[in-house]
This record gives C-alpha cells, sequence and structure tokens, in this order.
C-alpha cells in the first residue's frame, strides 16, 4: 500500500445543553451555571440556612470571617450573594483556631471538632489548610478530610490560593459549599436519551498505598450513581478491603449497593444503564456486570462506556486562532469509538488552556445496541456541565470520572481505618446523599 | 515563522487535522515458527495470540499470510530498535521516546534535566496502519538522596515522596520513600511498588521520582529560586495564545525528523515508510 490518502469523520454538537435551575419551573433554564444560578436561584431551594464551622489557623481567621461575611452579602461577580444565588444564608456555628499550619495541629482540631460535635448538627465545615500539592499525603488537607469524613461531617477547604482569585472563587465556594450541605444546585433540563442511571464506577484503587504499615496493597471501589438529569443521587463505597484486583467482587458489590438504593429513591428498576470508566472494561469486568444485572434485573440493556484521556491523539482546528479543536466536535475513530474535545474553542469561555485533550469514548453494549454513537457523545458532553464545584463553563471531563478522580486522591492519601468508617452505616447514611468529597 | 512545508498546511484546502501520519509499506514475508523454536525473543519476532512470528525463516517455521495487527506489531518492534540504533532513548511503559540531544537548557542540572520528547503510538483506523506522535517533555532527576543530604537538606525532610533505584538486575524499581536515616552512612528505608515489601538501601542509589511537583518541593528545600512548574507550562505551551498551533507545528517538526533519521524502516524484504501529511479531518 502507498500513497493511499486517508481521512477521518466527524461530527459536531451545535449547542451547549441547557441547565434547569428550579425544580417546580420548567422554564428556569440557562446555557451557563453562573447566569442560571443568578436569576433563578438553584434547582432544589428547599434548604434556607446552612450551618458551618470553621477550622483555621489564628492568623487567617479574620480573613475567613470576611469571606462569608461577603459571601451571604455578596460580591461584584456574585450580586445578592447567598440568598440571590442559593436562595440561603450561611450560619457560622462555631469557630476553632489553631495556632499554627501543621499536619498535627489540623488533626488536632479535627478530632477535637468530631468529638464535640453531631454531623447532624453541622451542614460543612469550612477549613482554612496551607496549599500543597496533591502529590503529597500527609498534608493538612488530607489529614482533615479524612477525620472529618469518618466522622461523618462534609467538608470545604480552602487556601491562600482561593483569595488570590477571590472575586471569582466566591460562586465557586458558594456552590461547593450549597452541594456539600445537601442542595442540588442544577440538573440538565432535558432528559438524556435511552438511559435510567450512570453509575461512574472505578474499581481497584488503592488505599494508603504510599505508606500503609500492611506487607500487601489493599483495593477498595466505589460508585456515583447520577439520574437521567445528570443529577447525582448518591456514591457508595466497598465496604470490604480486597485482596489483589479481585474487580468482579467489587463490581458486585458496587452495582448491588446502587441499584438497590437506585430503586429505593426511584421506584422503579433501571432498564436501560450506561457505565463509566476511566479505563478500558476487561472481559472479566464486563461478564461480572452482566450476571450480576441478570441476577439483580433481570432484562436490562447495558453500555459499557470507557472514557479515557491518558492516549496521545489530538486534533487540530487551523481556522480558531488558537488552533484548538472546538469544544463539542468529535471524530469518529470507528464505529463505537470518537474523539471528543471539550476544552476547545467555544465562544461561552474565552479563557483556554493548552491543547484540548480529547476524550477517547469507546462503547460496547449488551445484548444488543440501545444506545448510538452520537447520543453517547451527547450524555459525556452533557455530563461535563454538572460538576458543581465549579460554575466554570469550560470543563474537561464528565461528571461522572470528575467525581470518581476525586474520591481517588482521597483514598490514595488516606488510611484503611479512615476508609472503612467512612463507608460503615451510620456514617455513610449521612455522607451518601452529599457530594462531600468534591 | 513556518517552514514551507508546515506552511502548506496553513493554505490547504482543508484546515482541520489529527496528530496521526499514514504508513506506506511494502509487506514482506512473515513466517509462524515451530513451538519448539529456541529463538522466541529474538528482535526479528514478534508475539500474537499464542504463537511466534519472523520475518526471517529458520528450519521448522511456515510462511503466512499476516493480519494488519500483526504487520503493527512488527513494524513497532522494529521501530523501536531502529531508534535506539539511531541514538534515541525510550521509556518503554510509556511510549516515550527523547534524545541526550534534545536537552533543554535550564539552569539545576545537579538536580534535574528537561528534554524535548515525544509519545508515540502505533495505531489501527479504517484498516491502514498509522503513527500518533505527540510532543511530551521528559524530566529526568540526576540527584540522589545522598546527594540533596550533602546540599543540606535536613534528612528529616527527605520522606513521604515516590522514588527510584535500581535493583539486583539493574532493573528499575519504583518505590515510595519511607524515611531517610543518616548515621554512620545515610540510608533510605522504601517501599518497593512491585513486591511490596520494605528495604533499606543506600541514600546514593535512590533517586527522587523525576515529577515536577516533586523536584519543585526540593529545589525549595535547597532555597533555590526557580519556579519548575511555570517552566514545564511554558515549554507545554500552557500559557500560549496559540496552543495547539504550537503543538502542531512542534509535531510536524518531529515528523520531519523521524522521517529523516528513522525512515524507512527495513527489514527482511519489508519496508515501511512514513507519509508527513497529518491527517485530515472531514466535518
Amino acid at each position: 500500500m502507498s500513497g493511499k490518502e486517508i481521512f477521518l469523520t466527524g461530527n459536531k454538537i451545535e449547542n451547549e445543553p441547557y441547565l434547569l435551575f428550579d425544580k417546580a419551573d420548567s422554564s428556569a433554564v440557562h446555557q451557563q451555571p453562573y447566569w442560571g444560578l443568578r436569576r433563578f436561584g438553584p434547582y432544589d431551594k428547599s434548604i434556607s440556612k446552612i450551618r458551618l464551622a470553621i477550622i483555621s489557623p489564628k492568623t487567617e481567621i479574620g480573613m475567613v470571617r470576611n469571606l462569608i461575611e461577603e459571601l451571604n452579602k455578596g460580591t461584584t461577580i456574585m450580586p445578592g450573594g447567598m440568598p440571590q444565588f442559593f436562595r440561603c444564608n450561611i450560619d457560622v456555628i462555631d469557630e476553632i483556631t489553631i495556632e499554627s499550619i501543621d499536619t498535627n495541629e489540623y488533626e488536632k482540631a479535627g478530632i477535637s471538632f468530631v468529638n464535640k460535635y453531631n454531623p447532624k448538627n453541622i451542614d460543612v465545615v469550612l477549613a482554612y489548610v496551607p496549599k500543597t500539592s496533591r502529590y503529597f499525603s500527609n498534608t493538612p488537607y488530607y489529614r482533615l478530610k479524612a477525620i472529618l469524613a469518618s466522622h461523618g461531617f462534609s467538608s470545604q477547604m480552602i487556601t491562600e490560593w482561593t483569595f488570590k482569585n477571590i472575586k471569582w472563587s466566591y460562586l465557586n465556594l458558594a456552590s461547593a459549599i450549597f452541594s456539600k450541605a445537601g442542595g442540588i444546585p442544577w440538573v440538565l433540563e432535558g432528559e438524556m436519551k435511552n438511559v435510567d442511571m450512570i453509575l461512574g464506577i472505578s474499581i481497584s484503587n488503592f488505599v494508603s498505598y504510599k505508606n500503609r504499615a500492611g506487607s500487601r496493597p489493599r483495593y477498595i471501589g466505589y460508585v456515583n450513581v447520577f439520574d437521567n438529569h445528570g443529577g447525582w443521587m448518591f456514591m457508595e463505597g466497598t465496604a470490604t478491603l480486597y485482596e489483589k484486583s479481585r474487580s468482579a467482587d467489587q463490581l458486585k458489590e458496587l452495582l448491588t449497593k446502587a441499584i438497590d438504593r437506585f430503586k429505593a429513591k426511584k421506584k422503579f428498576l433501571p432498564k436501560n444503564i450506561a457505565l463509566h470508566y476511566y479505563k478500558r472494561f476487561g472481559k472479566e469486568e464486563i461478564e461480572a456486570t452482566r450476571k450480576i444485572l441478570n441476577q439483580l434485573i433481570g432484562e436490562y440493556s447495558v453500555a459499557f462506556i470507557s472514557i479515557n484521556d491518558s492516549h496521545p491523539f489530538r486534533l487540530f482546528d487551523l481556522k480558531i486562532d488558537d488552533g484548538s479543536f472546538p469544544r463539542g466536535w468529535y471524530v469518529y475513530l470507528n464505529q463505537n469509538e470518537v474523539l471528543l474535545s471539550t476544552t476547545g474553542f467555544t465562544p461561552i469561555a474565552t479563557k483556554r488552556m493548552g491543547t484540548p485533550k480529547l476524550l477517547h469514548i469507546r462503547v460496547k453494549q449488551y445484548p444488543k445496541e440501545f444506545i448510538n454513537i452520537d447520543e453517547v457523545v451527547w450524555q459525556v458532553f452533557s455530563l461535563t456541565k454538572i460538576d458543581w464545584a465549579t460554575v466554570t463553563p469550560l470543563i474537561r471531563e464528565p461528571v461522572t470520572l470528575q467525581f470518581s478522580r476525586e474520591i481517588s486522591y482521597l483514598t490514595a492519601a488516606i488510611s484503611e481505618q479512615d476508609w472503612q468508617a467512612i463507608v460503615r452505616p451510620e456514617i455513610n447514611v449521612i455522607l451518601n446523599t452529599k457530594p462531600w468529597f468534591i | 515563522m513556518f517552514t514551507s512545508n508546515e506552511n502548506k498546511f496553513f493554505s490547504y484546502i482543508y484546515d482541520k487535522f489529527g496528530n496521526l501520519f499514514l504508513l506506506s509499506y511494502k509487506i514482506g514475508k512473515l513466517y509462524k515458527k515451530s513451538m519448539s523454536t529456541s529463538n522466541k525473543g529474538d528482535e526479528k519476532t514478534i508475539y500474537f495470540n499464542g504463537n511466534y512470528f519472523s520475518y526471517e525463516w529458520e528450519e521448522g517455521s511456515q510462511e503466512i499470510q499476516p493480519a494488519l495487527e500483526m504487520i503493527k506489531r512488527t513494524v513497532t518492534k522494529q521501530f523501536i530498535l531502529k531508534i535506539k540504533s539511531v541514538g534515541y532513548q525510550i521509556i518503554k511503559k510509556k511510549y516515550i521516546i527523547f534524545s541526550e540531544q534534545d536537552i533543554i537548557n535550564l539552569p539545576h542540572n545537579d538536580i534535574f534535566s528537561i528534554f524535548d520528547g515525544f509519545e508515540f503510538r502505533f495505531v489501527i483506523i479504517n484498516n491502514a496502519l498509522l503513527l500518533c506522535v505527540n510532543p511530551h517533555l521528559v524530566i529526568k532527576t540526576n540527584c540522589s538522596i545522598k546527594y540533596l543530604i550533602e546540599q543540606n537538606i535536613n534528612p528529616d525532610k527527605l520522606k513521604d515522596f515516590s522514588i527510584r533505584y535500581k535493583g539486583g538486575n539493574e532493573e528499575q524499581i519504583d518505590g515510595y520513600l519511607i524515611e531517610t536515616i543518616t548515621d554512620e552512612e545515610s540510608l533510605c528505608r522504601v517501599r518497593d511498588y512491585r513486591e511490596f515489601k520494605i528495604e533499606t538501601l543506600p541514600a546514593d542509589v535512590v533517586f527522587p521520582e523525576p515529577r515536577a511537583e516533586l523536584i519543585q518541593h526540593l529545589l525549595n528545600l535547597l532555597g533555590r529560586d526557580f519556579d519548575l512548574i511555570a517552566k514545564q507550562r511554558e515549554l507545554s505551551f500552557l500559557d500560549s495564545k496559540t496552543a495547539s498551533k504550537d503543538r502542531f507545528r512542534k509535531t510536524l517538526e518531529i515528523v520531519n525528523a523521524l522521517k529523516k533519521n528513522v525512515f524507512p524502516l527495513s527489514f527482511g524484504d519489508w519496508e515501511i515508510n512514513l507519509e508527513t501529511t497529518p491527517i485530515v479531518i472531514k466535518l
């Protein structure tokens, strides 16, 4: 073969999905979280007060107090503050100050806090911690987060970085605090086609693999469950610490929990299920999933959707000023495989960084195809709009992967004891209705 | 700014491209080896679906019609061999290639070096074999833990990060530095990620993992004023207003260098050539 011309074809999503900002008013829609919240408030307007506790070094407490005051009162970017954007106020229940930014100090403060309060009486703990890289695990960020979560408390960390870009941090912070208090800031306006339940699954993750005391690594799995409006429903983790990579056993535990709780909440069994995973699904994992779904549901359709960004594929559009392949445009690699750009040129965001890292999406369906590849792309693309930790219009990953990634950072850093405490039924029942890990 | 070869893409009828480059090839003979062959792991042999195949005949082997996947594996193997023979280095598990000549001139070479490298894959799309090339920075750490102690870093601070060291058979092992002990001799207590066992090693054989965040941390401990994270962003085109165009241009440079230095690949009666025109995207 020589001199053969070859090209790839593609498609584009012309418009961003609409987001819904009121449970009771279907006209409260906007394509951008910022404008939607500003005009309509959050999707869930049932929370009127968020009970907050602060943990902060003495030297920074003044800044943290000001931050809360501004969140309640409003700023130029966030006029009307929490009452306008989230229809609620932040009520500071307690302030715990510490003398230094040593990890030990934070641990002591965290332990004294969890001994003093019941998680039912505090919605969110706001903690000022020094900025550290996620590369390091023994840091105030991870230690405090683990202590609080293992006792049922959601926490929001802030650093000096938050204050450096404070104008724009307010709204991201407000949205994260609101959702960690159990509120739903927004969902997709329209249903995603041909799917009842979407699972952002992650299996065979190390727990504290860096410095654990035991002689062998232990593995866990977790799943975030979303409905067909992209609304996050709950997170479930494996209670067992698995030996070696027993992915089939992890899947069994996770899927059983996820389907049981989905049915309890929605009052129906999901028939069309999409599994999102950042890796390629192995044969063993597919077989195990089908076997479990046969037992739990009987008649069902399942799509195994692998969404990977660890590949060298890049696309370019030289007509665009920076040469980026526009957001929402995608290229077919074959019938069940596409490359999707989510961070390229878009009229809704002027600031871009680097060359878009494309999402490589691969789909396998059983027992037969029930969702086409364009619908899968729309599903993945739509879910890039549902990360409640940020109102930025340009999000690279779908929330199914984003939330899994957040948990994996945490589980790699915390101890087995911390993880087992987090998934203990009495703690799980408090935590798993809030995205405490974002 | 662009070479004439590169410039043609800007005035081309198409304006959307991928970083995939077509391989044109003349397929030679491929032989399935007998199971009793002793030459299983030689440079001419590939492994596919439980069998060994070579482009060179040997006693007991049978000529076969190679499937595209077999062609891909044969080409990948010969590409790696050729690239090494012309002076490139390869980080195998990561499909990353770089050359010592492509070092980027930066300070603190006693601690780290950065090279202009690239990531590659051979892929089959629409029954065609293509080479995917993506520019990639390669970071190397040049300092052992012992050297860092000699530079007056407090040994108590040299812990809780990933490291690399050479095992008994010269194989590189990834691990985690639990603590650094300085007694009569400087020693590192490390956890081997592969076997998950704890070992105590001399500090001069243990090297910090080549990650920008970690090297930055070490530079900070050394009191050296250098923002490696910012430099990495700059070199990765992250701060450029024409980031994708810069990356595209760099990709074409790499492909042209490969065309000049590595291709054609000739082995047995096979010949593989690389087209330097990137794949066109039609939307």
